[in-house]
């Protein structure tokens, strides 16, 4: 019990002062909400792209539309007007690695080369990987009745394996998760309060989704040489984790089942899959259970680790191409890109001859697998 | 359960509301209900070591209370003694001592099979066990009546907003409340207000941002590392700890406030000592306090002469550096804060009343010695081996320009830690840790309304449970 005593009145005085206060700091709060749902996409160019999302997958044609034009350009005598007609659509979908790593202009000049007009959309919001990929394909392609004809998935090292989203909060805001994502979410994403809380409270306020970009702008302008060192206390953090996980017998088995899923939706849909395994400075190994799941489930995993020109120094922070290295691996992957699916039964003149489906299921320089 | 957790928050809002609707007697009994069940949200395995405890201690006051033999009394005094600490000895300590033991044997050419345990230290053991001993030791000197009522005496065991990392209350402050009508006052609410939000932003804003910096610096090799990224390596740990254990011990007097408790201050302002003895003031009051009643003054304290003086500190330091854990590293920090209590007594620290003192840029100098003294004793704290933290002393040798990440550290340390001085600053200029509950609304709000955008802000990259748990 407390020491001071009080008259009524005085108590009255201070209650309603703190209440007061208590008033004052909800307005404050609730201003800062407007004003960072106000300037939400000056934030940073990644939210610009994460609120382009609807705009970029409404591109892509229905379903039936696709399933329709597909079945015209593969049906031999009007396979040619039918391409010329409607391009061929490209979903890439991929995280900062493919955003620097692909060159818009390089890549639709060697794809020319291939006598395939083509349309590409590219989805690449930063820090992501196969647990957003996965709603986001879902949410936006999916659940709006939409399919591209080819979807790209650019990777590096672990992303395609099952793990919880390191960016809950940006799934409750802008990744369209709702009701029927629930149960992934339960599954894979969420576990306990803690975590159903902060994704709530994302949904509901863009203050809670957008606070980590708050802070790195103002650290990043006030510290000097802040963006460096947190990489290294990022990775320390990470680690430190991952051995306490490890230590509790927590470490996770690498598991493809968000993967397996996605690729299911999009094979329902008559869309070809393409995995692409990006080159990264540190070498990385595929994992044989990867490789595995290609071939069980009849899509092309390519191994673009080494792009031909590509060297270490054009990845100077390890993960993202420079613009010279960027222009070089879009035109490897566009020139080996195995577009033949498409059209492959009755036009095989539209694909490169030396790509031939022996060499696309396994080839000395690109290894593509199938 | 975490004080930083949502689920905390909604377990506390519900408590809140029952505890409201209830009388007296109600009231202890949802708070019993609510602390066992808070208690084993971290793990009800250890549930029934509370409540042995509990009932050991209750019986045994009781009985010393009713008994006239003074041979009597030591006894069960002693029986609740061997009971609390063999409990301690045994969860927290009994596979240090084996493995010392067996080291020991194996070097003499004696080797031995010492059964090893994997024994999972209850969370909070070391604190609710200072708190029951602390009762009995008070029913066998008087300074507290024994109470009958179990139901009471089990919610000051198990109360929830101190069980698991203090403050370490006496009987004779907090269970007098316990055993009283409660009525929360406007004043309860103001300041359960500003130790909860100021706590919570100790917490996730300054320990949780620290605990990188500092993790970071002790888990490369000593080697690797430059003067300039030790030293910042340990200021961001003394941050970390101090906003760690400050904000925890601020937030149980919040929600206690709240619950119409006043439990005692756990820290005031410890980085502003001007001494060692000034430093145990400060920090973690109720443990030194209880240290300074329960063991330096029984050992004689100041009373047998230089010689017996100085080793009563260090024992009492040394006994509290093993409390908090049982390690090598441990038992040297409290060797250097007991040597560095023996030093500045050798050198006539004496207590200076607030009136004398002089002014704060007056006493800065001291300060900023005695802070860094802490912090050359945290090195050792925080270090997982003493060859760490000798390696890591080795390297304040090789001070050359800041790298990059050095330069970062310091940076976020500035902007993290700076605001929380100067705060403190403030209050200390006015000689009252609640000043800002005195002062105009509209300030009050401006302070509240930096401290929660703070939190909403800068939220840690990982959050860390509270490090004195482990304790």
């Amino acid at each position: 019990m407390s020491a001071h005593a009080q008259s009524p009145n005085a108590g009255d005085t201070i209650l309603r002062t703190e209440l007061k206060v208590v008033g004052m700091l909800f307005v404050v709060l609730v201003a800062v909400e407007c004003a960072i749902t106000g300037m939400e996409g000056w934030l940073s160019v990644d939210i610009q792209h994460l609120r382009d999302f609807a705009n970029i997958t409404s591109q892509l044609r229905y379903r039936s539309e696709s399933l329709a034009i597909a079945e015209q350009r593969r049906s031999g005598a009007t396979a040619i007007e039918a391409v010329s007609n409607a391009p061929v659509q490209i979903l890439m979908l991929g995280n900062s690695m493919t955003r620097h790593g692909i060159d818009d202009d390089a890549f639709r000049r060697a794809i020319q080369d291939r006598s395939l007009p083509v349309e590409l959309l590219k989805l690449f919001p930063d820090n992501t990987r196969i647990s957003e990929w996965a709603y986001l394909y879902s949410n936006f392609v999916v659940d709006r009745g939409k399919a591209p004809d080819m979807l790209l998935i650019g990777f590096g090292d672990q992303q395609l394996t099952d793990g919880p989203s390191r960016v809950p909060q940006r799934l409750a805001r802008f990744y369209g998760c709702g009701s029927d994502d629930l149960r992934t979410l339960a599954r894979f994403d969420l576990h306990g309060v803690e975590d159903w809380s902060q994704f709530a409270a994302a949904r509901l306020f863009a203050t809670c989704a957008n606070r980590d970009r708050v802070q790195r702008r103002i650290l990043g302008s006030l510290i000097p040489g802040y963006q460096l060192a947190s990489n290294e206390l990022n990775v320390r953090t990470k680690a430190s984790k991952q051995g306490r996980d490890t230590a509790a017998g927590e470490a996770p088995q690498p598991t493809y089942e968000r993967l397996s899923q996605l690729i299911d939706q999009a094979q329902r849909a008559h869309v070809e899959v393409v995995l692409i395994a990006m080159p990264l400075q540190q070498e990385y190994e595929l994992d044989p259970q990867l490789v595995e799941l290609a071939r069980a489930r009849q899509f092309t995993l390519m191994d673009c680790r080494h792009p031909a020109g590509v060297t270490p120094e054009m990845l100077p922070d390890g993960l993202h191409l420079t613009q010279q290295g960027a222009a070089l691996y879009s035109q490897y992957l566009a020139h080996w890109l195995p577009l033949g699916p498409l059209v492959e039964h009755h036009d095989r003149k539209l694909v490169p001859s030396r790509f031939t489906p022996e060499t696309r299921y396994a080839s000395g320089d690109q290894s593509a697998v199938r | 359960m975490l004080f930083n957790s949502f689920g905390f928050w909604l377990f506390f809002v519900v408590v809140l509301v029952l505890y409201q609707q209830l009388r007296h007697r109600g009231q202890n009994v949802l708070l019993l209900i609510a602390s066992y069940f808070f208690y084993g949200c971290w793990d009800w395995r250890f549930l029934g070591l509370i409540l042995f405890s509990t009932l050991v201690d209750y019986c045994v006051a009781l009985a010393i209370e009713r008994t006239h033999l003074l041979s009597r009394k030591r006894l069960l005094l002693f029986v609740s003694m061997a009971v609390n600490l063999g409990l301690l000895a045994f969860f927290k300590y009994y596979g240090f001592f084996a493995k010392e033991l067996a080291a020991l044997l194996q070097s003499v050419g004696a080797p031995a099979m010492i059964p090893t345990l994997s024994i999972i230290l209850p969370v909070g053991i070391s604190f609710y066990t200072f708190q029951t001993m602390s009762y009995t030791i008070d029913v066998y000197r008087g300074d507290c009546k024994a109470t009958d009522q179990l139901l009471d005496f089990a919610v000051y065991v198990a109360f929830f907003p101190q069980l698991v990392a203090g403050p370490i209350e006496r009987a004779s402050h907090f269970l007098p409340q316990v055993l009283a009508d409660r009525r929360p006052t406007a004043i309860d609410f103001r300041d359960g207000l500003y130790l909860v939000i100021s706590g919570m932003f100790r917490k996730v804003v300054i320990a949780d941002n620290m605990a990188p910096l500092a993790n970071t610096i002790f888990a490369r090799d000593a080697v690797e590392l430059s003067g300039w990224e030790v030293m910042l390596g340990v200021y961001a740990f003394a941050f970390q700890i101090y906003g760690d254990f400050s904000g925890y011990s601020a937030i149980a007097r919040g929600v206690s406030k709240w619950l119409g408790f006043d439990l005692m201050a756990n820290f005031h302002m410890p980085y502003f000592a001007i001494s060692p003895s000034d430093f145990w003031r400060r920090w973690h009051i109720s443990l030194s306090q209880w240290l300074r009643d329960y063991l330096y003054i029984p050992l004689g304290g100041n009373r047998g002469g230089t010689f017996a003086t100085y080793r009563n500190l260090m024992l009492t330091m040394l006994l509290g550096g093993l409390w908090h854990g049982a390690n090598w590293t441990f038992i040297v920090w409290g060797a250097i804060h007991g040597l560095l209590l023996c030093g500045y007594r050798a050198l006539g620290d004496g207590r200076t009343k607030v009136s004398q003192r002089p002014s704060f840029v007056g006493r800065l100098p001291q300060m900023i010695l005695m802070f860094h003294f802490v912090c050359f004793a945290w090195l050792f704290f925080r270090a997982e081996s003493l060859t760490q933290a000798l390696a890591m002393l080795g390297q304040l040798g090789t001070w050359g320009p800041m790298s990059a990440l050095a330069q970062t550290i310091l940076g976020l340390i500035i902007f993290f830690c700076v605001p929380l001085l100067l705060l403190e600053w403030w209050f200390d200029e006015h000689h009252d840790p609640m000043w800002i509950t005195q002062i105009h609304w509209g300030w009050r709000t401006a302070v509240y309304a930096y401290l929660m955008l703070m939190m909403v802000f800068f939220p840690p990259p990982a959050p860390a449970e509270f490090i004195y748990f482990q304790f």
